[in-house]
């Protein structure tokens, strides 16, 4: 039996340049991961991968057990959503129409269903986007942008959801409620996988995390074992120390 | 303000519209000219009435807004394959490489095949060509940069003239004549077999561009969005290159090049009616119809008896235009 999603000695090269070296790992339904590592560690190539995307140079990426090169297109897309770190809009599409815009591997006609409808409401309502649901794409903040980038996501209604530094432009109360609405996904049995550089918040809402630098696996596991201050110390470079707070969770202080 | 999702009945509300401006366009346009033509006389077939009416202006009109509409959706279909704004068959070079085929057909006398004729096969294969060399030049992986796109396009129009004015040099008188047609295009009164073969071949390219709509509006917001949305991007994107190619190589084939349609129309429908390729490719078609319908009543009015070649009034239009979207654009980008 193999796992939901399976990444078996997976290696990638860009001109030459080896960015992923034989890295492995796996993840169940109803997980919250984190990726992290320092830049061009690899993590966004390694999600890349997993939407099919790239295809792995050698080793192969698994989802239910079938290679992902091999899903038909359209079903793969029914099941696995992608949330990429920007969209760059050449032309004005409103925020609305973007993330209708995730709906399209479930209809053949020229027109949404209502079901698209309902569905694309519901992600906008849970990424607080209907207040500018109705304004050009191009016309919103970074961190407004995101969230319609996730609502398109989310309006998939996938069972696996890979986010490429979801919460990078967003304000604290919205990174907040973004991981605090991954967290909710992942109990309703959802696999999210995401790639961030803030440590603080994957020690706060992943179950596992994937930690990479120069293209290797550095430590794979639960989130307290592999954020720890010799991990985070030797892969990020930088002194830290982990604040245990009364309720049981971790603060990673960096820096000074 | 543009609506969201697409219902049925805004689709028809605002392609009814559309239509209804084309149509009034279509009826009005024949009756506009030097000569006065009485339309109950022309219906009874009243020399030269009907004549006028029926050989020289209504098959024109025809032509223009069958060329006007395909042009205008060749722009939309360019920008949206090159997710920019001011790709068009002409600022691409893709017009000038239909010419020069059309013209190579002339110049070596290469025979029709079957009843398809020798410089439509030359124009499409012409375009195609053009459109491979500047997507070839300014791509860089999987991705396009405007400029160099704009540059290539550019050079390529330099070289293809350059290249039509030394076959004209060399070519014979009558050869020579023939050529001209396709340095400036026009539109003239020609057969209705003519309008109907190119009708032929425009109405199933625009029946699959607007049938695959949703895919194109994926695919304007990024190869790699379309893809992890279930497109299938490479094939798509052959698709739409094919599909491009033939629209301008059989109008070219008719009419020479004609500029600058395909970056007004569709920059002027996106402002009203949003980004929607659903709506944006049928409504460009009966609005870009009925933009070169108008455009080419006034070149054969406007100085007459002269004619003026309508590829010359939509560049001089157009020309402008694309300055001030270049302008508008780097402000965007340097504020």
């Amino acid at each position: 039996m193999s796992a939901f999603v399976e990444i078996e000695g997976v290696s990638y090269a860009y001109n030459g340049r080896l960015v992923l070296d034989a890295v492995s790992a796996s993840f169940e339904a109803g997980e919250l991961a984190a990726i992290v590592g320092p830049n061009g560690a690899g993590k966004s190539t390694l999600l890349q991968i997993c939407t099919g995307l790239r295809a792995p140079l050698s080793g192969a990426c698994l989802y239910q057990g079938r290679e992902i090169g091999h899903w038909p297109r359209r079903t793969f897309a029914q099941q696995v959503a992608f949330v990429p770190q920007t969209l760059q809009m050449p032309f004005p599409f409103t925020a609305e129409q973007v993330v209708l815009m995730g709906r399209s591997p479930f209809g053949d006609g020229l027109f949404e269903s209502a079901e698209d409808i309902a569905a694309a409401e519901q992600a906008m309502a849970a990424t607080d986007c209907l207040g500018f649901r109705g304004r050009d794409f191009r016309a919103l903040s970074g961190g407004e942008r995101q969230r319609v980038i996730l609502a398109a996501a989310l309006a998939q209604s996938p069972r696996v959801l890979l986010l490429d530094e979801p919460t990078t432009f967003m304000d604290l109360k919205h990174q907040v409620a973004i991981y605090s609405l991954l967290a909710g996904l992942r109990a309703q049995g959802m696999l999210v996988i995401a790639v961030t550089h803030d440590v603080n918040l994957a020690a706060a809402y992943a179950d596992r995390v994937l930690m990479l630098k120069d293209g290797r696996v550095e430590a794979f596991g639960p989130a307290r074992d592999v954020l720890c201050e010799q991990n985070i110390r030797r892969v990020f470079e930088v002194d830290c120390a982990l604040l245990r707070q009364p309720d049981g969770g971790v603060w990673i202080r960096y820096g000074r | 303000m543009a609506a969201s999702a697409l219902t049925p009945a805004r689709f028809a509300r605002v392609l009814g519209a559309c239509l209804a401006i084309c149509a009034l366009v279509l009826l009005v346009t024949p009756f506009i000219g030097s000569a006065h033509v009485d339309y109950q006389k022309a219906l009874a077939g009243e020399p030269p009435h009907a004549q006028i009416l029926f050989e020289a202006r209504l098959p024109r009109v025809l032509l223009a807004s069958l060329v006007g509409g395909a042009l205008a959706v060749a722009g939309v279909l360019f920008q949206a394959l090159l997710r920019d704004s001011l790709a068009d068959p002409y600022t691409l070079g893709v017009s000038s490489g239909a010419s020069l085929g059309a013209v190579l057909a002339i110049c070596l006398g290469w025979r029709d095949t079957g009843s398809i004729p020798a410089i439509w096969i030359a124009a499409l294969v012409g375009a195609a060509a053009a459109l491979l060399v500047v997507m070839g030049m300014a791509s860089f992986g999987r991705r396009v940069s405007s400029f160099s796109l704009l540059m290539s396009g550019v050079t390529v129009n330099s070289i293809v003239i350059a290249v039509i004015l030394l076959l004209q040099n060399v070519a014979t008188f009558a050869q020579s004549f023939a050529i001209i047609r396709w340095l400036m295009g026009g539109i003239d009164a020609v057969e209705y077999r003519t309008i109907a073969a190119l009708a032929a071949i425009l109405a199933p390219v625009l029946v699959y561009l607007v049938w695959s709509a949703r895919s194109w509006n994926l695919m304007a917001a990024g190869e790699e969005w379309a893809a992890t949305r279930g497109v299938a991007t490479t094939k798509l994107m052959w698709s739409g290159l094919l599909a491009g190619s033939l629209i301008t190589g059989s109008v070219t084939a008719i009419t020479g090049p004609i500029g600058f349609l395909g970056l007004i129309v569709p920059h002027a429908l996106r402002l009203r009616l949003g980004a929607d390729h659903r709506v944006l490719i049928p409504a460009s078609f009966f609005i870009g119809a009925a933009f070169l319908a108008i455009c080419d009543t006034v070149a054969r009015t406007a100085l007459a008896p002269a004619d003026i070649p309508v590829g010359v009034m939509t560049a001089m239009l157009g020309g402008p235009f694309f300055l001030w979207l270049l302008r508008h654009r780097q402000k965007r980008y340097w504020s």
